[in-house]
């Protein structure tokens, strides 16, 4: 197990490395740089100045060279100056990417809740009446776009109950407990009520073709109540496929959370992402975006973990090619 | 039955790699499938290669059709050397070999109908006009007992039998010199089994083929082969004539594979088991393979690797044990 | 159509030392239909038969003919929207096929066990083989699941696993076939059923494997005294085991006597030529070429379009017109011999 959890996390390692020169790559092929900004900005700027900032700031230099200069301050912990907002690039993403985490967690929470304990039910049931609402229900949650569900919620609860509040989440650590509450409500709704439905459809499916297994007929055979059939024998099974579409969707998860944090005004990294693109704001840019790579490989390594202890053919299929 | 060599196969080995992760962080396994078989299938014979799960005995069967490349060893089949051919000329050799599978059903494509599937080799290898072809699918089809009736149909309306029986025509479109026939009638039922043995034993008498015939079934090779060749753990270990094998076995293997098929009728409770399981292929014992489970093993067996020999000098029949019967 | 055999539980069984009142399972009249779009599939279809205490019953046929159906049935284990549509089958003084749910529940497992063809997927791939084959003593003993693992490791040594203590804690994939189907046994009688249905149980192993299991079925029936319904496809593998044999066709018994005299005085066609066709070894004699096996033509009709006559008739090399009138019904043939067929000599 420890092994398997290594490896995967070295082979994150590598991903991340190679996705940082990707991105650096990419940011450095966008025409205009940060100098360009300025002399638009600066009309007194000459370019003999311009020159200048250019040796200043290195970027005069070849890229490779750039990079990895970038590469060793970074592995050092120096991500360097946000020049957009004028603050170290770290201290900027800290609270911003709590604010994200939360959103995320909670709403991944909720949605796996309502999402399995739907998908279960509706597998236990089958062709029910309960079991068609479900199916609906879902196919509305899938199919419903995420800024779509968000401003319908606003509309209900903040405009016409008046209720809940529609935007502007306090960004400092004054605020209340309670308040912050209030204002994640409705993020956490939109982004669970979106991705719940999909969770429901894999879960209906992986239970029915788990519980038309043999060994669910051997159980059964044993004498084990329904209960135990299920629960002991059919749950963990059906969990295993449900597991890997539940990491494949979490890139979609941080999209949608980046699209319901500017829905709500909710100070997050997916306004940090837009922000520093928009200026041309290299390093903010390289890390936000490096974020949200690793956000990502996190959440396959945290399936990958899942699923080598639901399944004891994974983690033990790697510890054997060690030896 | 003594006729010259069809096809033989030298030192053939096939080693499998197991892959691991992306970055082939830590060594992969490797799966030694087949170890070293030689042997030689004489034009108009039936060779049946048996053996257990696991023996290897399918992938001898690919290799010689080339499926699976063989890791070493060479394959020469109606004098030329299988292994060294690429593309158009493995091509234009394979027109020479029919393949038949254990699961009919899986092995037809579902979208094509029975006269096209049964053409199909002959669109492969581009003989005669789509009007010849068909001609010739209405003809094996009335050999192999497929109604002209139902060649537009499709193999899901089709029993396991009849697909089996599809999948012989398809196998024998080309005029193939020899057929591999890969648990052809296993997941039949008993009296669809006969049908398609009693086929395939007509086909070969009518056309002249040389089959090369593999079965975990030690009652389907007794009924069919002319010779036989036992595989374990990758090698063979026993050679020779059918009533040889079957009836004066050599090898200890051969006689605990042969005590342990059930009779019908007569034998009821009779305990003669023995108690151990067949390797692993990933990790072979050392020496003689079948030492661990040998009633007859001695120190030299679990140290040397017995060669194919014939026991005794003389006979036909060839072992590969330090001490046969 | 259903055929209640009033001759069914050959009593007289002397052979097996059985008396009328001492059947362990009663049989009668059995009937499974599956709705299909093309209309209902009586896929048992007035089966009736008996079983002694300790005596292993062969039920032999091919795919389709009902044999594993049946067993299921028995057992309430028949997948949706499959039915008893008629009969009974009476166990220990009650009638299985009208017990509530939770009681034949507690039968299942406890006094009736049932072993299936595919050992790897029978077992629960995530869980212990331990656990696994001590949940039945979970279930229906009460034992609390750490003792029930250390009982697992007992039944494990007992059905010729070595190292068991090991091998509670392991999962189904690394066992071999072999091992796997003895822990699918050890499950089977953990509880020290009455009766054990094995469908199946050797089909999917190695011939040397498959002798050593047969063996172990044989050797646990002999010492625990259960009754055994042995049901394969596989004539000599049932010859090997059962007491009595019951040959199925088309959802009906066309035959059932005890295993010496099925084999050696087959009375109906069927059996004849099933027995017959079987490739067996050593019947081409020495020094022939490969010829050619005696053969049943054509196959199975649907049973759904099937006419009133005998269901063998149309493959059948005796056939008359009244086998295509009207279905033959069982009738003594010999001592304990029974047989479905018109033509059949008594």
């Amino acid at each position: 197990m420890t092994r398997f959890a290594v490896t995967r996390a070295i082979e994150g390692l590598i991903v991340l490395l190679v996705m940082s020169f990707v991105v650096y790559g990419l940011i450095g092929l966008m025409p205009g740089d940060p100098i360009d900004l300025m002399i638009a900005s600066n009309p007194k700027l000459t370019s003999a100045d311009a020159q200048r900032l250019r040796a200043l700031y290195g970027l005069d230099r070849p890229i490779l060279e750039r990079y990895l200069n970038w590469l060793t301050a970074a592995l050092q912990g120096d991500f360097g100056y946000s020049r957009a907002f004028a603050r170290p690039v770290l201290e900027l993403i800290g609270p911003r990417l709590v604010n994200t985490l939360v959103l995320m967690v909670a709403s991944l929470t909720v949605a796996l809740i309502v999402g399995l304990a739907a998908g279960l039910y509706a597998a236990l049931h089958p062709r029910s009446l309960i079991d068609d609402l479900i199916g609906y229900l879902s196919f509305i949650s899938i199919s419903t776009p995420t800024f779509w569900l968000a401003l319908l919620l606003m509309m209900l609860f903040s405009v016409v109950l008046g209720v809940l509040p529609a935007s502007g989440m306090p960004v400092g650590a004054d605020t209340g407990l309670g308040e912050r509450l209030r204002h994640l409500i409705l993020p956490v709704a939109t982004l669970s009520l979106a991705s719940a439905g999909g969770y429901t459809r894999y879960m209906r499916a992986a239970m029915i073709e788990t519980l038309g297994q043999d060994f669910i007929r051997t159980a059964r055979a044993k004498g084990a109540s329904e209960m135990r059939v299920v629960l002991r024998h059919g749950l963990r099974n059906a969990l295993i496929p449900v597991i890997t579409v539940i990491a494949l969707d979490f890139g979609a998860l941080f999209s949608g959370a980046l699209i319901t944090e500017t829905m709500f005004a909710y100070p997050g990294m997916g306004k940090a992402i837009y922000d520093a693109i928009m200026a041309n704001d290299f390093n903010l840019a390289l890390v936000t975006l490096l974020f949200a790579t690793l956000t990502t490989l996190v959440g396959n390594f945290a399936a990958d973990l899942g699923y080598a202890w639901l399944d004891p053919r994974i983690s033990l299929a790697a510890g054997r090619a060690g030896t | 039955m003594n006729g010259a060599a069809l096809l033989s196969v030298e030192g053939l080995v096939k080693h499998f790699p197991v892959q691991r992760s992306l970055f082939r962080l830590g060594r992969g396994t490797v799966v030694r499938a087949v170890n070293g078989v030689s042997f030689e299938l004489r034009t108009g014979e039936t060779l049946a290669l048996v053996g257990e799960t696991g023996c290897g005995k399918t992938t001898v069967a690919r290799a010689v059709a080339m499926l699976y490349r063989p890791t070493t060893g060479r394959v020469r089949f109606r004098g030329q050397d299988m292994t060294r051919l690429r593309r158009r000329g493995l091509k234009a050799a394979r027109r020479h070999i029919g393949l038949i599978f254990q699961d009919p059903l899986s092995s037809l494509n579902p979208r094509l109908s029975v006269a096209r599937l049964i053409a199909e080799p002959l669109a492969i290898h581009g003989i005669g006009s789509s009007r010849q072809r068909r001609e010739r699918a209405f003809e094996l089809a009335a050999a192999v007992g497929i109604a002209i009736g139902d060649l537009d149909r499709h193999p899901h309306a089709f029993s396991g039998g009849q697909c089996q029986r599809i999948a012989i025509a398809r196998a024998l479109a080309s005029d193939p010199a020899l057929v591999i026939a890969d648990e052809p009638v296993s997941s039949l039922d008993a009296s669809i089994q006969s049908q398609v043995l009693n086929l395939l034993i007509d086909m070969k008498e009518r056309r002249g083929l040389s089959y090369l015939f593999i079965t975990h079934d030690i009652a389907v090779a007794d009924a069919i082969a002319d010779r036989v060749a036992v595989m374990y753990a990758g090698r063979i270990v026993e050679f020779g004539g059918r009533d040889e094998v079957f009836h004066h076995p050599v090898h200890p293997y051969t006689r605990a594979l042969l005590d342990a098929v059930p009779q019908l009728g007569g034998d009821r409770g009779k305990a003669r088991s023995e108690p151990t399981e067949p390797p692993s292929a990933t990790s072979s014992p050392s020496g003689c393979p079948y030492h661990p489970r040998c009633p007859k093993a001695q120190a030299l067996c679990k140290e040397t690797m017995p060669d194919l020999t014939s026991p005794g000098g003389g006979g036909a029949t060839l072992a590969a044990c330090h001490f046969p019967d | 159509m259903t055929s209640l055999d009033p001759a069914a539980p050959t009593a007289e069984d002397e052979a097996v030392g059985a008396t009328g009142a001492g059947m362990l399972l009663e049989v009668q009249g059995l009937e499974v239909t599956f709705p299909t779009t093309r209309g209902p599939l009586k896929a048992v279809d007035g089966v009736s038969y008996s079983i002694a205490a300790g005596q292993t019953l062969g039920v032999v046929g091919e795919s389709g003919c009902g044999k594993s159906v049946a067993a299921l049935a028995i057992l309430g284990l028949l997948p949706p929207p499959g039915a008893v549509t008629a009969g009974q089958v009476l166990f220990a003084g009650a009638d299985l096929v009208r017990l509530d749910r939770g009681a034949l529940r507690r039968l299942r497992g406890d006094r009736l066990a049932m072993i299936f063809q595919d050992p790897l997927s029978a077992l629960n791939p995530v869980v212990p083989i331990g656990d696994q084959v001590g949940e039945t003593l979970v279930i229906h003993r009460q034992v609390a699941p750490s003792l029930a693992r250390k009982e697992a490791a007992a039944l494990l040594r007992r059905v010729g696993i070595s190292d068991p203590d090991r091998r509670i804690t392991e999962y189904p994939h690394q066992l071999s076939g072999g091992m796997r189907q003895r822990a699918v046994i050890a499950m089977a009688v953990a509880c020290r059923p009455a009766l054990l249905f094995a469908d199946e149980p050797t089909t999917a192993l190695d011939v040397t494997v498959q002798a050593q299991i047969l063996d172990l079925l044989d050797e646990l029936r002999a010492d625990t005294g259960m009754a055994m319904q042995f049901i394969s496809h596989n004539l000599a593998v049932v010859s090997r085991l059962a007491d009595e044999v019951v040959v199925m066709y088309a959802g009906r018994i066309v035959e059932r006597a005890p295993t010496n005299e099925l084999f050696r005085h087959p009375a109906h066609p069927y059996t004849q030529a099933l027995i017959d066709t079987v490739p067996v070894k050593g019947r081409r004699p020495l020094g022939s070429p490969p010829t050619k096996l005696a053969s049943i033509p054509g196959q199975v009709a649907d049973m759904r379009t099937a006419g009133p006559g005998c269901r063998f008739a149309a493959r059948c090399p005796q056939a008359a017109y009244d086998c295509r009138a009207a279905e033959p019904p069982l009738r003594e043939a010999g001592k304990n011999h029974w047989v479905a067929c018109f033509r059949a000599a008594t």
